[in-house]
């Protein structure tokens, strides 16, 4: 870790020296590893670590971008001539530059040193042993897309002219697997997963096979129902989907060009008011938190949506100030790319139902499981997305559906939400609850 | 006279120092020694591929060249297979000892303990034919040259009309090397070039906002933005975004649709192209599983992928595991021909690698994917087509797509839509997506134009993680009935509420 202080610290002394005004060095080391199996055979190993570099100048507050994943004496030193000649063919702008550093940094519990020692063979065999789970369950599960194990870490190490400097590392692991079931000669492949940054915490191979299977198993002899406008439940997967649509719709350079549906909206009623949506970088092992974002600044956790009223808007440095507001430390980047605005870990709180109090309430409509597509336009917030699902009746789930189509605009679903589940489970960057929309358009036949 | 100069460097000059470089690193000598220690555990294959590719990228917006960049990436990838096992690993060094290691960890995959015959090597690699020539590397062109495309963008788009209020346009290119050396002997080197122009722009009017894009490029020289312009680009994305201001609410259900000709080949891509890949089908996971020599489409469909067509933004000399690419015959006539091999599935289908083996990068193992994929032109005027709707849609363009492999379920965002009335393009749809299952759209294929036409280099498929450049392509063709995902519905009673 010092060898990566050291090296930053150099990079930005010769840029200062080369003519740079400010400098930004941002270094991450990673290790991957994957472990695949099918039909309880091994199938795939894959295990390799990574390095890379990514330099930002500012120079007569025009920028230089340049990544590299050589750092050889040699080739740094025309790396960093280039990032400030690359600087030179910019326009000046002038609220471009660093932010001022705070070391004020919020120690998250990201990094679990079991991860990196687990044994291949422990992984080999509970691949297996999901596989096995699977293709117990049930006699119609007779394929499978394999399962999968999958874990890493990383460094990351960001370093500044101002003086900013910080280094720590995080860890995930994650397994899935996909069973492929078959009844009356059509097949249906279904999908579940459990990824944590901690060993301790991850779901039993058992559980997730389980889960995986329960949801291929019951989309076995889907039809397409008519065309129909109607309530529409999300589970939390589909809603978590749902809900990360607003990710890009409150990017606050999206919103300085005027470019979603969530433009002039801020201080107002955009949803329902059992609407509570967080943006939080800095939860305790939390699967999208950071200490700091892309650009040195410490994370937070900020309300974005409460009550049903747009709270804020997500800004990076350059960004906020042109808008002349505080950055809410939401840069996001990889070594290799420039900090762009992004969510941490962003998540809707939990309401005050069951899930199965929100499924009992309909009369006759969707309970979403699967979606498909890309289908939502951020400038317009028109929404329109493959489906499928079970269908309610009567407050029961009933018989699989598929091959539907569920339409509204993003303004008018967030409107329609009747009702929030008390089911949030951190699953991912994006997490959610159970929801229901009082209304959409659900096209099939 | 475009200028070169400095920055970027002169390509030639880059890549030859660099050759002789990788030439001390990786000789054959080098290859082959970690070809028999990848091999040290009984495997039946093993493949050591590297690879050196330069990216630039220039973006104009809100009137500033914000942004110049450039990235340099290399790197080693160790491919190691046994039977049906794949055993793989990376390293961004290129020091020999890391590489003894990498291999040796590779190894791991095989269990057969039996040491099979060290390959022998030419003593240097061959080199890929070029399908795609060019004379100026958009790489060696200067940052000025490329800049001035976006500022010709730029003013052609906020000059075009009062209501575009944001202009983005982007420039990106790149040049990969890679060198591939495997125990069968193929040890070769390639070089493929890329570029890609985008305008993407945000109209307003009475505080509603909509958005359009164009783009182009492919492997195609400098001077292909003398014949497409910056202003033939923004002007499709200007128009785009202006129509929607007039686009009714997408009417939902199933109907008869008209798919336009061009990028609208991207429903092929999805709907069937995906189900043909070798993986999907020696699993027997694709619907398409165990159907070569069956009728799958209407008589009319003629599928195509054709990684050889010059200058296309899906080609490739040769594809990431050294097999030359080629013109593969998916479906002719309605009948299922073969699916998409890379070497992995071809050898346990018993079958040949049709040049389909693909990777993003050298962080990744190859996987049969598409190139260049689209429908043979068929009979009809595109006007007959359009005429021959009495009610309908005409999907133009779309957005995104996804599939599912299992049941060929798939959809499509529709872009740009209308509806057709008694034989005539009528008003723009807004907020439409199609939804349908592959084969049972191909049996649907009625009528198609002689109007066929490849997409202007913009498509990047996602497989697994790994995303690749590929091309699209389709003449204007009719589908008897697809279901229309849409918002509007006459007459209809809500139906749901609480019980």
């Amino acid at each position: 870790m010092s060898d990566y202080k050291t090296l930053a610290d150099n990079i930005i002394k010769y840029a200062l020296k080369k003519g740079a005004d400010e400098v930004e060095v941002y270094i991450e080391m990673g290790r991957e590893s994957e472990v695949g199996t099918r039909l309880e055979n091994l199938e795939r190993l894959k295990e390799a670590t990574s390095q890379g570099l990514g330099l930002r100048i500012f120079k007569n507050k025009k920028l230089g971008f340049a990544h590299t994943s050589d750092f050889s004496e040699n080739n740094l030193k025309d790396f960093i001539d280039k990032t400030i000649e690359l600087s030179d063919e910019t326009t000046r702008d002038k609220f471009n530059g660093l932010p001022e550093p705070s070391f004020d940094i919020p120690a998250l519990d990201l990094f679990d040193p079991k991860i990196s020692r687990i044994k291949t063979s422990w992984k080999i065999d509970t691949c297996k042993r999901m596989e096995k789970t699977m293709f117990g369950y049930d006699k119609h599960i007779n394929n499978s897309e394999g399962a999968c194990f999958w874990d890493g870490d990383s460094l990351i190490h960001i370093a500044n002219s101002k003086g900013f400097h910080h280094s720590y590392k995080s860890s995930y692991c994650y397994m899935y697997c996909v069973p492929v079931a078959e009844k009356g000669g059509k097949m249906q492949s279904g999908f579940w997963f459990s990824f944590k940054r901690f060993f301790d915490e991850l779901d039993s191979p058992e559980t997730v096979a389980t889960i995986a299977a329960e949801r291929v198993i019951r989309m076995l002899g889907a039809t397409t129902p008519k065309t129909k406008l109607v309530p529409v439940v999300f589970d939390p997967l589909t809603a978590s989907s749902l809900i990360g649509i607003l990710l890009s719709a409150i990017n606050g350079d999206a919103i300085f060009k005027r470019a979603t549906f969530l433009v002039d909206k801020l201080n107002q009623k955009i949803a329902s008011p059992c609407l509570n949506i967080n943006d939080d970088g800095k939860l305790t092992r939390g699967l999208a938190s950071a200490p700091i974002d892309g650009e040195g600044v410490p994370t937070t956790n900020k309300e974005v949506i409460s009550e049903g009223v747009l709270r804020t808007y997500l800004y990076d440095t350059y960004t906020a100030k042109k808008a002349g507001v505080k950055s809410t430390a939401n840069a996001q980047r990889s070594y290799a790319t420039i900090p762009e605005i992004g969510g941490f870990n962003f998540y809707l709180q939990a309401g005050d139902y069951s899930p199965e109090e929100i499924i009992g309430s309909v009369k006759d409509g969707l309970y979403v499981t699967n979606l498909m597509g890309y289908g939502a336009n951020i400038v317009t917030g028109d929404y329109s997305r493959g489906a499928s699902g079970i269908w309610i009746e009567n407050g029961n789930l009933t018989r699989p559906v598929e091959g539907l189509t569920i339409a509204s605009n993003m303004l008018e679903m967030l409107k329609n939400v009747e009702m929030v589940g008390n089911d949030l489970k951190m699953m991912g960057p994006v997490s959610s609850p159970t929801l229901k929309i009082s209304q959409m358009i659900v096209a099939g036949n | 006279m475009v200028e070169k100069r400095s920055i970027p460097q002169h390509y030639a000059e880059i890549i030859t120092k660099k050759i002789d470089e990788f030439d001390k690193i990786l000789s054959s000598a080098t290859l082959e020694n970690l070809i028999s220690i990848a091999m040290s555990r009984g495997s039946d294959f093993a493949e050591i591929y590297f690879e050196y590719a330069i990216n630039n990228a220039v973006a104009l917006e809100e009137n500033k060249l914000k942004q110049a960049q450039m990235g340099v990436t290399c790197g080693v990838g160790i491919r190691v297979l046994s039977g049906e096992k794949t055993g793989y690993t990376y390293s961004d060094s290129l020091d020999y000892d890391h590489l003894k290691q990498a291999a040796k960890t590779a190894s791991y995959i095989a269990e057969n303990a039996t040491t099979g015959s060290p390959v022998r090597l030419n003593a240097s690699p061959e080199k890929s034919i070029n399908i795609s020539p060019i004379e100026l590397y958009p790489l060696e062109v200067a940052i000025k040259e490329k800049s001035a495309l976006l500022w010709r963008a730029n003013e052609a788009g906020y000059s075009a009309d009062e209501r575009i209020k944001q202009v983005n346009t982007s420039f990106a290119d790149s040049i990969k090397f890679y060198r591939i050396a495997n125990s069968e002997g193929i040890f070769i080197d390639n070089q493929e070039s890329l570029c890609r122009m985008n305008v993407s722009v945000v109209a307003e009017k009475d505080n509603k906002r909509q958005s359009g894009y164009h783009g182009g490029g492919g492997r195609v020289d400098f001077s292909y933005y003398n014949k497409l312009t910056p202003e033939d680009i923004t002007k499709e994305a200007v128009r785009t975004a202006l129509i929607k201001f007039d686009a009714i609410d997408a009417p939902a259900g199933p109907q008869e649709v008209v798919l336009g000709n061009g990028w609208a080949g991207v429903l092929l891509h999805e709907a069937v192209g995906h189900g043909l890949e070798a993986d999907f089908n020696r699993k027997k996971t694709s619907l398409y599983s165990g159907r070569i020599g069956q009728k799958v489409a209407s008589e009319l469909c003629t599928i195509i992928d054709d990684g050889t067509i010059p200058n296309c933004r899906g080609s490739l000399n040769i594809d990431n595991e050294g097999y030359k690419t080629s013109r593969n015959v998916l479906i002719e006539k309605g009948i299922l021909e073969g699916y998409l091999c890379d070497y992995l599935n071809a050898r346990l289908l018993k079958t040949k690698p049709t040049g389909s083996g693909r990777r993003e990068s050298f962080k990744f193992y190859p996987l049969p994917r598409m190139t260049n994929t689209f429908m043979l032109a068929g009979q009809h005027l595109p006007e007959e087509i359009i005429r021959s709707v009495k009610k309908g849609f005409y999907a133009k363009s779309f957005g995104g797509g996804q599939v599912d492999i299992s049941n060929g379920q798939f959809v499509f965002e529709v872009t740009e839509g209308y509806l057709i009335e008694n034989g005539k393009i009528t008003a723009p749809v807004k907020g439409a997506s199609l939804i349908g299952s592959g084969p049972q759209v191909l049996e649907r294929v009625v009528m198609v134009g002689n109007d066929l036409m490849l997409d202007s280099g913009i498509g990047t498929c996602v497989k697994d993680g790994q995303s690749v450049p590929v091309g699209v392509g389709l003449p204007t063709c009719k589908i008897s009935e697809i279901t229309v995902g849409g918002t509007a519905i006459k007459n209809m009673p809500m139906t749901g509420g609480k019980v």
